[in-house]
């Protein structure tokens, strides 16, 4: 394969590993603290364990699935 | 005029394979005449009606800032990738209920639940969850109940609300029933699905202490300790003396999902019920994936045939009632589900970074769940029919033994021929001790994929394929039966709390005891009732369930042609009117005959009765006798049940109609809930207005 055809396949991989950390939830850490640090800079961020726990609380006290 | 030719295209090739469907009546069929249909169908609807609702019914705008973007707290609301949205949403709208329904309906033959999927979905469901995805985004990503009580008042959102809560209690008991015989005298099941609960509290573990958040990591590992439990599960079933620890009844396997549902809906949700979803997310695309690419690999023939005398006679074994009204009630998930308007107007609409994506998530998911649904007939029509009967259907249906049911069966139709030998041989194929009376359709479309995959991925492993359809099956409906059940709790403690305010605090311990074991004690009951019963439970319970989940879809369009109207759209109206018609009278045609009718096998009070001649004339065997008193009240409690789904739902539509009437009149009614505008600043969506 030329350089070309690795950096698409490349490319393709990493779009497709983005989309799934995306749905599964894996970058939602990430994507809060860039939040926090755009809006309230002087605020620290919660701790990646305190996210995951507020997250999940929130998350599972409304109807978020079907049968 | 690349669009038109893509569409002329889409056209010809989806009315051929149509064509080819209708016509080959007498010979089997290809599955592949049906997957090129569905999917020329999808896109034509995707396509051209989807864009067309959104042009001119919705008024798309892509210059209004969203939810997401406008209540941006980095959390729940967050702008998010479209394809990101249509990933999510779709997990959280499929579950087990696309598989089982359609799986059941093919008693009628492939044909009707074939056609009411591709129908029901591109001009009924699709267009439902799009709609509600679009009124939840103008209105801040408010539910269902919130829009019915601030469109339609305090009585339309009142019912709306209650409806919620008891489909929710009859969903947890139907799947709970689902995998209850699933798992019945199967120790490789069994184990299968016990093991689901330490590998949930491992990963759980996992996610929260040694690497917070990382949920890829840790669906991963979830995923092969999962496999892992499969292959044990075989080891187990060859062990003499271990595999009787496993060999379970159905009254105890009731009993361990009900007490599972409890903890499980007490604990803190990081510990069980977060993991196993995180898991099961990952196995559903995974495994809707790999179902369709072996499909199209195989592409089997469908065995069963387009229609069978059940259709029109109504007696069939799996659950009673004629082609109308049943297959619309039996196939709710895949064609038109009301319990998706509910994530419509929940987590989805909240992430959603711009209007113009409400196509692709809203009417784009629906129509791969309702691939789901097609999958699963495939699955299920290209097993022997008499072999399909001999699964789903309760011993007591056909003669109470497996010599009696494969005589019956055989019996009904040639094309239905079925042996002893052939269940058999079966059964011992896909490593159990029998696969006579699973009812519920996930053992008989665990058998479809399991020879799909074992001829597309290895010829050698089926049983191993078997059990693996299983657990992907039982993952889904033990998150179902958890999440469920949290979620009743929250409904019963808000109810609570107006009455008594201390209940109302949801992290109360009290509170939460009480009100969590008031939603198991409601669908535990149904389960319980259902394990006992001699037909299987699931022939009474499922057109329960397609009432209640129906009613639901009856709310959503009522909600939905409410605020079309109120909006000023009323020659667009038809788009959710037209769905809701269909629905509303389908439901009703539905109740009736589960109230009124004097057919023992159909009529809910006509079976109590039935069953009550039977106690007074002494000629019931004694194990049955004493099941009985439980079966009669159950009967009519259904009865009654069906009647209040029916009221419900006609309270909503005539408070629609009701208010519709004032504001046509010029009159005073509840004012639009619609968030105010405000331009969008996000990068990429500065584009000129679409009108």
């Amino acid at each position: 394969m030329d350089a070309t055809g690795t950096k698409h396949v490349r490319q393709f991989l990493s779009a497709g590993l983005s989309l799934l950390r995306g749905v599964t939830g894996d970058d939602a850490y990430e994507k809060y603290v860039a939040h926090m640090t755009r809006t309230a800079p002087d605020e620290a961020p919660l701790s990646a364990r305190a996210f995951y726990q507020a997250q999940m609380e929130q998350k599972w006290s409304c109807i978020n699935g079907c049968c | 005029m690349f669009a038109k030719l893509f569409g002329a295209l889409l056209a010809v090739i989806g009315g051929l394979a149509m064509a080819g469907i209708a016509l080959q009546r007498d010979e089997p069929i290809n599955s592949l005449w049906i997957v090129t249909a569905a999917v020329c169908v999808y896109l034509l609807g995707y396509r051209f009606y989807a864009k067309w609702i959104e042009t001119r019914v919705f008024v798309v705008d892509k210059t209004r800032a969203t939810p997401a973007e406008r209540l941006n707290n980095g959390r729940d609301f967050l702008p998010t990738h479209r394809w990101v949205v249509f990933g999510h949403h779709f997990a959280a709208i499929a579950g087990a209920g696309p598989l089982v329904g359609p799986t059941l309906a093919m008693q009628f033959g492939y044909l009707p639940g074939t056609l009411w999927l591709l129908v029901g979905a591109v001009l009924g469901g699709c267009v439902q969850d799009m709609t509600i995805l679009f009124m939840s985004t103008r209105r801040n990503g408010k539910s269902l109940g919130q829009m019915a009580r601030d469109e339609l008042g305090a009585v339309g959102g009142t019912a709306a609300v209650l409806g919620t809560l008891m489909i929710v209690v009859i969903i947890i008991a139907v799947l709970g029933l689902v995998i209850v015989n699933a798992m019945r005298h199967s120790p490789w099941a069994t184990f299968t699905v016990f093991a689901t609960i330490p590998i949930a509290i491992v990963v759980g573990y996992f996610m929260r202490h040694w690497r917070p958040g990382k949920v890829l990591e840790g669906s991963v590992l979830g995923l092969v300790l999962l496999l892992l439990a499969v292959v044990m599960g075989g080891w187990l079933n060859d062990h003499a003396t271990l595999r009787q620890w496993f060999d379970w009844e159905g009254v105890p396997l009731a009993g361990f999902v009900i007490g599972y549902g409890w903890i499980a809906a007490i604990l803190p949700v990081w510990v069980l019920l977060a993991p196993r979803d995180y898991i099961s997310t990952f196995l559903k695309i995974g495994v809707v994936v790999l179902l369709a690419v072996a499909i199209i690999l195989i592409h089997p023939d469908i065995k069963m045939p387009a229609l069978t005398r059940f259709a029109t006679d109504g007696t069939g074994p799996i659950f009673a009632g004629k082609i109308f009204p049943f297959v619309f009630i039996t196939i709710a998930c895949g064609a038109l589900s009301g319990f998706h308007a509910l994530v419509s107007s929940g987590t989805t609409p909240k992430m959603l970074a711009n209007e113009a994506d409400i196509r692709l998530v809203g009417y784009g998911s629906m129509a791969i769940e309702s691939f789901v649904g097609i999958m699963a007939v495939i699955s299920a029509t290209l097993l022997d029919p008499g072999v399909y009967f001999a699964i789903n259907t309760g011993l007591g249906a056909v003669g109470g033994s497996p010599e009696a049911a494969v005589a019956t069966i055989s019996a009904w139709d040639p094309r239905f021929a079925v042996t002893l030998e052939q269940m058999q041989t079966l059964a011992k194929e896909m490593g159990e001790s029998t696969l006579f009376a699973r009812t519920g359709g996930a053992p008989s479309l665990a058998v479809g994929m399991a020879s799909i995959f074992s001829s597309a991925f290895g010829q050698g492993l089926i049983a191993l394929w078997y059990h693996f359809a299983i657990m992907f099956e039982a993952i889904f409906i033990l998150t179902t039966v958890d999440a469920g059940t949290r979620v009743g709790r929250f409904m019963v403690q808000d109810a609570l709390g107006q009455i008594w305010p201390a209940m109302g605090r949801t992290s109360w311990y009290p509170s939460v005891v009480i009100s969590s074991t008031l939603i198991v004690a409601g669908w535990g009951y149904f389960l319980y009732v259902g394990v006992i019963d001699p037909n299987g439970g699931i022939n009474i319970l499922w057109p329960l369930f397609g009432i209640a989940n129906q009613m639901l879809a009856a709310i959503a369009l009522t909600v939905a042609c409410g605020i079309l109207i109120k909006s000023g759209k009323v020659r667009y109206v038809w788009v959710t009117a037209l769905p809701l018609s269909w629905i509303a009278v389908v439901t009703t045609t539905a109740a009736f005959q589960k109230i009124f009718s004097t057919d023992a096998k159909l009529g809910f009070f006509a079976a109590a009765n039935a069953l009550k001649d039977q106690v007074a004339a002494g000629t019931l065997a004694p194990e049955r006798l004493k099941a009985a008193p439980t079966l009669i009240f159950n009967q009519q409690l259904d009865g009654w049940l069906t009647a209040l789904f029916l009221l419900i739902m006609w309270i909503v539509i005539i408070e629609m109609l009701r208010i519709s009437a004032r504001f046509l009149a010029g009159k005073p009614v509840p004012a639009s809930s619609e968030a105010p505008y405000a331009a969008t600043k996000l990068d990429g969506s500065a584009l000129p207005r679409s009108h």
